[in-house]
């Protein structure tokens, strides 16, 4: 709005507004001042003739077709009255024929003429016998109107009177036609000065008509003019105002703003939407929004009552701070205006630190760059959008936050502020990923483990596989399963086992397990274990999900183990056989080797010249006594040979060891080893294989003397000891005094094919133990105080029920 | 009588057997002695080597699995000293590698147990002749 009328026009059409009159109607002052100059005319006219002369002007009107204000100072107001709006057509007069005709008209004899009978009317009862009428010409030689003298007696004009009409005429047209400038002039002001009025009521209207307050101020902001609805709505008074500062009225925390923006207007800038709180005569505030310009000088401004609209957004804001999520409003150009006070709770950075861009700090600094990318994005493209990003809370700690915004616009389209909402969606965010990472993990864990899985709807039969029972079965992930596909797989033999299993599952809702094998296109063989878990899908149909393991490795790994225990027996067995058979070997041949030694010389001895009959006699006599050893190492070593399957019978330990002892006696008497023997009295039988257990037994005492090889300085005492083992057992030791064995390796030597000989096989310790095992007992080591070590097994005593398994194993053996 | 073996022996070949088992020990010497051949039997290669007989021992019967030094490392040991004895291996023990090792280094025979009378004879003659 840009008024621009001076306050007195103003002033004047507010006053003409208020008494609600018309622009007052006077005569025109330059009427009067033509009547004066023309009634001077006639007067010099009349006082001028010589004789008695009646003069007169008739002005005609702008289109010289009526008489108008006729000035006749000898004659009466009922002259002018009557002549007032004659028609020059009318022809009543001379005056009219002298206009039609623009000549003088003369009449020397007014009863004469019968034209003027009309005339003659006003004419005779004053007395009037001649009249003659000369036409006033403008400078352009219009017909202004007529310059008429009436005589009382029938004369004709004398020369002196025309030439004082002549001269008087001139002035006479000067006059009107000055007189008539003056009207048109008038009129014309009138005309504008009526339609300035027009239109400064109107824009009056507008001034009082407004709702909103309309000010005029000076450039230090003093009231200048108020419109009413300053009393409307603030209930001032026009007096309260006018003259006093704008800070009178101010909100003392708007002063400094408002302030600055007058400066800014004063230097010529335009506010838009500034707003600020005015006091009410009441003592209230309301929320004024102001648009104002500055203009030569003055201040002029127009505000709205936005008191509500405030209190709306002050609801909004209440409303906004309350819904429990973090809830912001941004500007057009990005920075922020308004966060809801969740989010300030939250984050714990106050409105100060977080408004324009100071918001960004709340957010992680690896998210915040595609966070500003996508808002930046947003801003110009005008779609609303969302992303996820970490927001830090006041602790702390980051959580992982939905941030959307939607914007929103005005009438025509133009955004005017950014909506948003940021959710925590950590929780959710932490399960996503966790369920990712799960599925990641089942996945590798089905690829590692060979496990594929399926579900299959038995109504529909919809199978769906997992990638890994594509693998499985070597199909292109993702065909369509169906029973067809799967047929094509299965063992030939195991079609049968597949179509009952099928059956089975359809009409039944159990859960199930089944094996079968697969034929691989290359012609190998896969074997299958599934486990299957029926349940109801989400329309309450019977479904099976299941697990399928390959397990074809385990069967071959479990053949190949049993294969390899079996073997390993054999081995053992073997190898024991094989340790066995080389210490008969080494037990027979020396006496056999003594005996063909003997037997030969003994055979020189006779044949020599003369024969050696004592010689020959010592040499049969030794080598009768090596047959003699050999026999009894045999007849000794029979019994290892005999048993063949581990037979438990009620053993007298003391006496099997003696065996043993008496078997490698003479071995560990060339290692030099001196055995020792304590072998407990009283000592109860024992539940075992003998042979087995003399296997054990020699085993260790060979150990117990490779250990002393390389003992010098000290006797290479190996010492034998059998005693009862609390509770119910018996124990057997055998300690060395050779290298010993550390303490924390004393496990290391029952290692399978464990040796510290060089050309050993080492399997003795290991199978040893297993031995024991069999037994139910325990074989173990300890290193000694001194030096060496000792090597212990123990067996549980015999109880009835053995005895009565050894009268069986008896029975075996005899049958 | 081991006074007049002894001095008998002066002009016989002096064998060495040296083994740990008794009956070797035993019946070897005798059937040496018939041979013809002194002999001096030790029951170990320590001894042996200690012995005052270790320069005129003509030839060595060695068993090859003794407790202590065994009869290879004994025949190292006089290769090491450069004290070359022919030396005839008795063993029960089969083992291939000990024989191919004990010919590497320079036996002159292997003999298993048990071994004939002439087996040992043409052995002897084989280590005397050289």
């Amino acid at each position: 709005m840009n008024a621009s009328y001076p306050e007195s026009q103003v002033a004047c059409a507010k006053r003409a507004g208020e008494e609600g009159t018309q622009v007052p109607v006077e005569p025109a002052p330059e009427h009067d001042q033509l009547a004066n100059v023309l009634e001077f005319l006639c007067r010099a006219m009349e006082d001028e003739s010589v004789d008695r002369v009646i003069a007169c002007i008739h002005p005609l009107n702008e289109d010289a077709t009526m008489f108008r204000g006729t000035v006749a100072p000898s004659l009466d107001n009922s002259y002018r009255e009557s002549t007032d709006g004659v028609l020059v057509s009318s022809m009543t007069g001379p005056c009219c024929q002298a206009v039609a005709t623009r000549q003088t008209a003369v009449v020397p004899d007014l009863t004469a003429d019968p034209k003027w009978v009309k005339f003659r009317e006003f004419a005779d009862p004053l007395g009037i016998r001649s009249a003659w009428s000369t036409p006033i010409f403008s400078s352009e030689g219009n017909v202004l109107g007529t310059f008429a003298h009436y005589y009382f007696e029938a004369r004709d004009p004398s020369p002196r009177d025309e030439r004082m009409v002549r001269l008087l005429s001139r002035a006479a047209a000067v006059a009107i036609e000055r007189g008539r400038a003056e009207a048109a002039l008038r009129e014309l002001n009138e005309t504008l000065e009526q339609r300035v009025q027009a239109e400064t009521r109107e824009r009056l209207q507008i001034w009082n008509v407004s709702l909103d307050l309309l000010v005029i101020a000076s450039l230090n902001g003093k009231y200048l003019s108020v419109n009413p609805a300053w009393t409307a709505i603030l209930g001032w008074s026009e007096e309260d105002l006018l003259g006093k500062s704008y800070q009178w009225l101010l909100h003392p925390d708007d002063q400094e703003r408002t302030g600055a923006e007058l400066e800014r207007l004063a230097h010529g800038h335009k506010t838009l939407r500034f707003e600020n709180r005015l006091r009410a005569k009441d003592g209230s505030y309301h929320w004024i929004a102001w648009n104002a310009a500055s203009d030569r000088g003055r201040i002029y401004g127009m505000g709205r009552d936005i008191t509500e609209r405030k209190q709306a957004e002050e609801t909004l804001r209440h409303v906004i701070d309350t819904i429990p999520t973090l809830a912001w409003c941004n500007l057009p150009d990005g920075t922020n205006e308004f966060l809801n006070r969740n989010w300030h709770e939250y984050t714990g950075l106050s409105p100060n630190e977080s408004y324009g861009w100071g918001w960004q700090a709340a957010f992680h600094p690896e998210d915040l760059p595609a966070l500003m990318e996508k808002w930046k994005g947003m801003l110009i493209s005008g779609e609303p959008g969302e992303i996820e990003a970490r927001l830090r809370r006041s602790d702390g700690v980051y959580r992982w936050f939905l941030i959307r915004a939607e914007p929103f616009r005005d009438e025509t389209g133009n955004i005017l502020r950014w909506y948003g909402t940021s959710t925590d969606i950590d929780d959710r965010k932490r399960a996503e990923e966790e369920l990712r990472r799960n599925e990641a993990f089942l996945a590798e864990g089905q690829r590692l483990s060979l496990t594929g899985s399926f579900s299959w709807k038995t109504v529909t039969n919809e199978i769906t596989w997992s990638e890994q029972l594509y693998r499985l079965y070597e199909f292109e992930i993702g065909v369509p399963v169906t029973l067809e596909l799967i047929r094509s797989r299965v063992h030939p033999e195991d079609l049968t086992l597949l179509e009952k299993m099928v059956e089975q599952a359809q009409n039944r809702h159990n859960d199930f397990e089944w094996h079968h094998r697969l034929v691989m296109p290359d012609n190998s063989i896969k074997y299958l274990h599934a486990v299957a878990h029926a349940r109801q899908d989400q329309n309450g149909q019977l479904e099976y999900i299941a697990t399928v393991q390959d397990v074809t490795q385990q069967r071959s790994s479990e053949e190949a183990l049993a294969k390899a225990r079996l073997e390993l027996a054999q081995v053992a067995r073997v190898m024991s056989l094989a340790t066995l058979t080389a210490s008969i070997a080494h037990e027979v041949n020396q006496p056999l080797a003594g005996i063909v030694t003997n037997a030969s010389t003994c055979l020189r001895m006779l044949s020599s010249n003369p024969p050696n009959i004592e010689g020959a006699r010592e040499t049969a006599r030794r080598t009768i006594r090596d047959g003699n050893r050999a026999s009894d190492v045999i007849t000794r070593l029979r019994t290892l040979f005999s048993k063949k399957d581990a037979a438990f019978e009620a053993l007298d330990l003391n006496k099997a060891a003696r065996e043993v002892i008496a078997l490698c006696l003479s071995e560990l008497q060339r290692n030099r080893v001196v055995l020792r023997t304590e072998l407990g009295s009283d000592l109860p039988a024992v539940s075992g294989d003998r042979v087995q257990l003399q296997q054990v037994m020699l085993n260790l005492l060979r150990n117990g003397s490779e250990a002393m090889h390389a003992v010098d300085d000290r006797a290479r005492e190996l010492l034998i000891r059998t005693e009862r083992d609390a509770p119910d057992s018996v124990r057997i030791s055998v300690k060395d005094v050779g290298v010993g064995l550390e303490a924390h390796a004393l496990e290391k030597p029952f290692a399978a094919f464990y040796t510290t000989k060089a050309d050993g096989m080492g399997i003795g310790l290991s199978i040893s133990r297993s031995i024991i095992e069999g037994h139910h007992g325990r074989l173990w080591a300890m290193p000694n105080d001194g030096p060496g070590a000792t090597f212990c097994f123990s067996i549980p005593c015999t109880s009835k029920s053995s005895t009565s398994k050894g009268n069986k194993a008896a029975e075996r053996d005899a049958a | 009588m081991d006074l007049g073996r002894e001095s008998y022996d002066l002009q016989r070949a002096l064998v060495a057997v040296v083994d740990d088992d008794q009956s070797v020990r035993e019946s070897l010497p005798d059937l040496l002695n018939e041979f013809g051949f002194a002999t001096k039997a030790f029951s170990s290669a320590e001894d042996f080597l200690a012995s005052s007989s270790l320069e005129q021992t003509r030839c060595l019967i060695l068993d090859v699995a003794m407790p202590g030094m065994t009869g290879l490392e004994l025949q190292r040991e006089l290769n090491d000293r450069e004290h070359r004895i022919p030396i005839i291996f008795i063993t029960a023990q089969k083992d291939r590698a000990v024989r191919d090792e004990a010919f590497e280094q320079g036996a002159v025979s292997f003999l298993f147990k048990p071994f004939s009378d002439t087996a040992l004879l043409e052995a002897l003659n084989k280590a005397v002749q050289d």
